[in-house]
Formats: structure tokens, sequence, C-alpha cells
């Protein structure tokens, strides 16, 4: 288990993590920049994908999430 | 044009969705969060070190729309697929137009949009998420206040 994957939200907002994350966020990526290249699982069939590859190709819309 | 749904890390874990002890633990709740919530988009699950959403930002519900060629289009801190649908219109005229002149140029904006806030129903989706979710939310909500 890492500190990212943080086991209660309550003791995440305690340490400050939060807030340091949330204040970050102005100075960081901005429109215009180059995108960071990452790489995930894709969940249908467990390949690899690459968003470098496909916005070679396309335009990407690229969302962030989890259950809540 | 190209949508993907990255799964970041649980923002608020609880018993019945627990936070990430093992990749086997995120590839589970990612496929429940597909079937229960039904998103159609391909799902594209970050590593269990959140290398992904590291790079972007680490903020929970971000979106970004990625030019062909790997450049930032437009950024948002929140997800509105509304807002998102209206910027990919407005840039695609925008691209294709020719004025008189003959020439278009891009240029930055920054703006402050608003979004709807439904306490109650989000206070269900983090019971959903267990009890203890709500109970740790409520919790950090008076760490907020006393902040201010």
């Amino acid at each position: 288990m890492t500190t990212y994957n943080y086991e209660t939200f309550d003791g995440y907002v305690a340490s400050g993590a939060e807030q340091r994350e949330f204040a970050a966020w102005p100075d960081l990526l901005h429109a215009g920049e180059p995108a960071p290249a990452i790489i995930g699982t894709l969940l249908e069939d467990g390949s690899q994908v690459a968003l470098s590859s496909v916005w070679q190709r396309r335009t990407v819309v690229v969302e962030f999430g989890s259950f809540t | 044009m190209a949508w993907y749904f990255v799964y970041t890390r649980e923002a608020h874990p609880g018993e019945h969705v627990p936070h990430h002890d093992s990749i086997h633990t995120k590839l589970a709740n990612a496929r429940r969060l597909r079937d229960e919530v039904g998103i159609r988009r391909p799902i594209l699950v970050d590593d269990l070190d959140g290398t992904a959403h590291h790079a972007y930002g680490l903020l929970p519900n971000m979106t970004f729309v990625i030019g062909r060629g790997g450049r930032i289009l437009s950024r948002a801190d929140w997800t509105s697929a509304a807002n998102v649908e209206a910027f990919l219109e407005r840039y695609e005229a925008g691209r294709r137009r020719r004025p008189p002149g003959g020439a278009v140029s891009p240029y930055l904006t920054e703006q402050i949009e608003f979004r709807d806030v439904d306490r109650e129903a989000f206070y269900d989706r983090l019971r959903r998420n267990g009890p203890r979710s709500y109970e740790e939310f409520k919790h950090a909500e008076r760490m907020w206040a006393e902040r201010e």
C-alpha cells in the first residue's frame, strides 16, 4: 500500500496532502503545453494503451475519476 | 475523437469500495464502477502508484482535452460533459473558420465555471462506498470548517 492509496479520507485531509494537491493545481499543465504521455490498462481486455499513440491520430478527451 | 476515463484511486474509500491495496483490488473496483454507473467510454486503469494521476495533477475529477499531436487544448479541475462538448464544438468551429482576412490565430483563455451541487446525493454516494466513507467525510468537513 502507498500513501497515494490512502485508507481513510479524513486521514488524507488531516495529513495535509489534500491541501497540497489542490494548491498545486494552478501551476500545473496548462492549455498549449505538451500533455504528459501516460499508459493505462484497458479494462475491457487488459491491453496496455499509450495515450500518445491515440493522440497521434485523434483529439482525445481524458477524464480522471473513481466512484466519488 | 477518442474519449477515455482514467480510473484513479478511490477518493472516499469505504467498507464496500475499499482503498487499493493491490492492482487486483483496483481492477475489481474499476469493473464495479463500470457496471454500476454504466460507464461506456473505454476505461484505462492507472497503475497502483497512480503514475498517470500524478502526471496530470492528482485532483479527483479532472478533464483534459488533448489535440492531435499531444498539445493540451483545455483542462478543468471538475468534469462537466456539457462544458467539454461546448468547448469541442467551439474549438472545431474556430479552427476551421476562414474570416475575410483569411486566417485565424489561437489565444488562451481561463474562466471560472459553475456546477450543480447536490450534497444529499453526494452523501448517498458516500454511503454506497460504505458507512465509514460518509463518517470520514463528515469529519473532514469539520476539519475544513476549523481551518476557516
